[in-house]
């Protein structure tokens, strides 16, 4: 695990200049189709567009662009007729200034297959450590490496599936901590209930700023909800609603008597 | 002072001591790293990998100073790393930091980074700057659909009638009377003219039979003659997006009483008092060029563009002494 950790794909990017990609990114530069609600009026003479009306719209086209909308995915900027047009248009051959410098982290593109085979794996495997460590224990892991393999995937355009991987991986680890505490001994239980919400919120601590990036760039502004949020709500829905039938009573009401306003809230459920 | 916790941010062979708390207050980045409680967190070290040495120096100056140097090679240093680190109040900075010379460039780094306010920021300046973006390469390097979209951009708002010339004493009911507006706007919902306020070059002022027409928003008044009947080649753009007056290329060829037409992207001055030479202004040289003359010198003729092509109507034609009327219609066919 911690082996897995040191080795930092960074530095394979750092000896690779791949300058091609930053051309392909020209290419599949970012689109936004001709508005069709074209004034008309500039074709009669002397009749100008007002000054105010030079403030751009916050037309939804434009709105929360993903970081990375224009890095070398070919396929993507060949799908649409407009963009394929344009680009033949350029001259085929666009030349950007960018790459005269020496970014190191975006040269190279990150596929699907690499991601799968690399960068998960690497988050995947730290977020474990993290969601299973006891929540006073030294944490090994190293913030900045694994910040950099999230912004790598955010800028490469895999935010959508990285979210739904941090989603599943968590639930699945969740729904094993609900059956764990379904098998324990009733004497254990509220104990061991305790332990699990202290450890997974303690996770979270971790977890979260790591994921700041694509908190940021994918969930703020694409989905309109927040990273925390939404982790807080997985362990309410996947242990808390699960389990609050055994821990209510035991816990609020000694003597195993239900209120008929609680009873009520659990039958609803 | 003394008791200021430094972290010694480490990259390549260098090592930058830095206060944690103003690496905190400034960056998202470190931010969340010491919150995190995860390896770094405990150590006063951190140890950078990927980013440039000059971009981080650039931005370990911004956090200690609130200053940035900006300049154009190193625009993509700066901006790599202030995203990277979330240094946000970069960004802000960056926004009054456009010009002519590097917005397509901090354009292609807001859009890569996922930067909205200044992508934003940078499509606005090029559409207000249309024309003397066009005269540039990196602009006209840019996919054909996209410089598309920042003219489309130019043309937002809503189509307004302007007049030009001497307004002091008319009959209009204008606010301030005593001040010399010399552009009105005709405002459809009160019905009336109100002033622009945006006062003609002095030069311009008492120029009669100009030509006028507007190009890509742009409204533009060309040649004339003075009060001496003195014709002129000077021409003047407005632009209603900065509401500013630009002088641009003047005339080949002094005229006035002619027809200034916009086709195809280029305007067309076409004859004038005794001329019968045609001008090109193409907005992407600031230049104008001669094209195929018209057949003969017209006076009082009419012009007009429709669907690409140019139509000279009417008019007369002056030989000797005598004046002959013409019903001819010349066609110029896209004169490109």
């Amino acid at each position: 695990m911690d082996e897995s950790m040191d080795e930092d794909a960074s530095f394979e990017m750092m000896d690779d200049h791949n300058h091609n990609n930053w051309e392909a990114s020209a290419d599949a530069y970012r689109q936004h189709p001709p508005n069709p609600q074209q004034q008309t009026g500039h074709a009669a003479h002397s009749t100008v567009c007002e000054a105010e009306g030079s403030t751009l719209p916050n037309s939804g086209a434009q709105s929360a662009p993903e970081p990375g909308n224009g890095v070398g995915d070919c396929e993507d900027s060949a799908g649409t007729g407009a963009s394929a047009g344009a680009s033949a248009a350029a001259g085929g051959k666009v030349t950007l200034n960018i790459n005269s410098s020496t970014s190191k982290f975006l040269m190279n593109v990150i596929t699907t297959e690499d991601y799968k085979s690399t960068y998960w794996p690497k988050l995947e495997s730290a977020i474990e450590q993290l969601l299973t460590q006891n929540p006073q224990d030294y944490i090994p892991i190293s913030y900045e490496q694994i910040y950099s393999c999230v912004y790598k995937c955010v800028c490469q355009q895999h935010s959508e599936q990285m979210y739904n991987d941090l989603i599943h991986k968590i639930t699945g680890h969740l729904q094993h901590i609900s059956e764990e505490l379904q098998a324990s001994p009733p004497d254990q239980y509220i104990e061991k209930f305790d332990t699990a919400l202290a450890q997974y919120m303690a996770a979270l601590q971790s977890i979260v700023p790591l994921f700041i990036y694509m908190n940021k760039f994918y969930i703020e502004t694409k989905l309109n909800r927040d990273l925390k949020e939404d982790l807080t709500k997985l362990f309410t829905d996947y242990v808390a609603e699960k389990h609050v039938c055994t821990l209510m009573p035991t816990v609020m009401l000694p003597g195993n008597i239900l209120c008929p306003y609680l009873q009520l809230a659990i039958s609803k459920k | 002072m003394s008791s200021e916790q430094m972290i010694a941010i480490m990259i390549e062979d260098k090592t930058y001591s830095v206060s944690k708390r103003k690496l905190i207050e400034k960056s998202d980045y470190f931010r969340a790293l010491y919150s995190s409680g995860m390896k770094e967190s405990e150590e006063d070290s951190v140890q950078l990998q990927g980013l440039s040495v000059h971009g981080l120096e650039l931005v370990i100056e911004f956090i200690n100073t609130a200053k940035v140097q900006i300049d154009n090679e190193t625009l993509e240093d700066l901006i790599e790393t202030a995203s990277f680190l979330q240094v946000t109040s970069i960004v802000k900075l960056l926004l009054s930091e456009i010009k002519l010379d590097n917005c397509v460039e901090l354009y292609k780094l807001a859009e890569f980074y996922g930067i909205h306010d200044l992508s934003s920021a940078c499509l606005k300046f090029m559409t207000c700057h249309y024309h003397p973006m066009v005269r540039r390469q990196e602009f006209r390097h840019l996919p054909a659909a996209f410089r598309q979209q920042v003219r489309d951009l130019r043309m937002k708002g809503t189509a307004t009638l302007i007049a030009i010339g001497d307004f002091i004493g008319t009959s209009l009911d204008l606010a301030h009377q005593d001040e010399p507006w010399s552009m009105l706007r005709y405002d459809e919902v009160s019905q009336r003219w109100l002033p622009l306020a945006s006062n003609l070059p002095s030069d311009m002022v008492n120029v009669r039979g100009y030509g006028s027409a507007v190009l890509d928003n742009y409204l533009f008044i060309v040649g004339g003659y003075r009060m001496t009947s003195q014709e002129i080649s000077a021409a003047h753009c407005y632009n209603p997006c900065r509401n500013e007056w630009n002088q641009i290329a003047s005339l080949n060829q002094k005229r006035s009483n002619f027809k200034l037409l916009a086709v195809n992207g280029k305007l067309y001055a076409v004859g004038g008092q005794s001329v019968s030479s045609v001008e090109c202004y193409n907005p992407e040289l600031d230049w104008w060029s001669s094209v195929a003359s018209l057949p003969d010198p017209l006076a009082e003729f009419s012009a007009c563009e429709c669907k690409g092509m140019m139509y000279v109507m009417g008019g007369y034609t002056a030989r000797g002494v005598n004046i002959i009327y013409t019903s001819i219609a010349f066609l110029f066919e896209r004169i490109t």
